[in-house]
């Protein structure tokens, strides 16, 4: 991680070394991109802004592996699976699914609780209950907070009690705000 | 159609005792939780996730991969997860022999077989069901014509 950025981390994340960060960047609550609290981000995710506003994104969404993020906004409680791609200018609402390997269109607005699936990248509405998902999402994260900084070179920011809010999975994950 | 010998820089990959070959460049997360049977190739920018392992005390398995696998570049292996009896937890994965795995691939799965060969780019999820047997012979002699034709080269 380069140090002269301005790279804030929030409350009880938990970043782990050697992960590229780029950029003005956020991680917890007020720069190019913001990220919310409680999101989980996985291997080879690539979160991207080209634009000169802010991309925020909200709390708890997870961010499966190999996933590719150039949105504008992506709202909070999103799943985008392995190898999703939310490409340039679109905005993502809350408790949406991008399947594996779907891809969204450009500038589009994404409605809340749309699920993008299959080959044709086909919607609907989602229909898995938002109070399950939650509580598989809150157990995740306590997983991983516990398991992370075990085998991982955990860098530690302030007071061990404040320690970050987002375990972002090890390895490679290039965040590039552009000015 | 006969493979080409494909060779590597002799520095970039550890090779093992029992004649693992394993990239420097790629990243082998809790190392001590994962088994490689022997002759297994894993190249660059391979992800192995040995440290999500099953929640509860004491000495884990998490990844276990048979011989002659092939992980190819960029192949990412990481174990599956869900919650059961209300405790979310990763369960430990194990990969049979004679494997090979493509290119970007991204596999989740509980178990894979003997004698699979998983393209490039692929995505393979958490807890499905059960797919199908496949063709012993043929894998078995092209993975190994793999490992054979693995070759270092001093540069």
């Amino acid at each position: 991680m380069p140090k002269d950025h301005a790279i804030t981390i929030g409350k009880r994340a938990v970043v782990c070394q050697d992960i590229e960060l780029k950029g003005e960047i956020q991680i917890g609550p007020g720069g190019p991109i913001i990220i919310g609290q409680n999101n989980i981000v996985e291997e080879n995710v690539t979160i991207i802004n080209k634009l000169p506003t802010a991309l925020t994104i909200g709390d708890d969404n997870v961010f499966e592996v190999g996933c590719y993020v150039e949105g504008s906004k992506i709202g909070s409680k999103n799943i985008i699976e392995a190898k999703a791609r939310i490409l340039s200018g679109t905005s993502l609402g809350n408790n949406c699914v991008v399947g594996a390997v779907c891809s969204t269109k450009k500038d589009e607005i994404i409605l809340d609780n749309t699920v993008i699936y299959g080959d044709h990248h086909n919607r609907r509405i989602q229909t898995a209950s938002a109070n399950q998902i939650s509580s598989l999402h809150t157990r995740h994260l306590d997983y991983l907070r516990e398991v992370l900084p075990k085998f991982n070179h955990i860098r530690v920011v302030g007071a061990p009690e404040s320690q970050e809010i987002v375990p972002i999975s090890r390895k490679a994950i290039k965040q590039t705000a552009s000015h | 159609m006969e493979p080409p010998i494909v060779y590597y820089p002799r520095s970039e990959y550890i090779e093992t005792d029992t004649g693992n070959k394993v990239s420097r460049k790629s990243v082998i997360c809790g190392s001590q939780n994962i088994i490689l049977g022997g002759k297994t190739i894993i190249q660059t920018d391979c992800v192995i996730r040995g440290d999500l392992r099953r929640t509860g005390g004491g000495h884990a398995v998490v990844v276990a991969i048979g011989r002659y696998c092939l992980l190819a570049k960029g192949s990412i292996i990481r174990p599956p997860y869900k919650t059961y009896k209300g405790t979310f937890s990763y369960y430990p994965m194990k990969i049979g022999d004679h494997v090979s795995i493509g290119e970007g691939s991204i596999v989740e799965a509980a178990t894979i077989g003997s004698f699979v060969h998983i393209g490039k780019n692929c995505v393979i999820g958490v807890f499905v069901d059960e797919l199908p047997e496949c063709v012993q012979d043929l894998y078995e002699l092209k993975t190994k014509d793999f490992y054979i034709k693995f070759q270092p080269k001093d540069s």
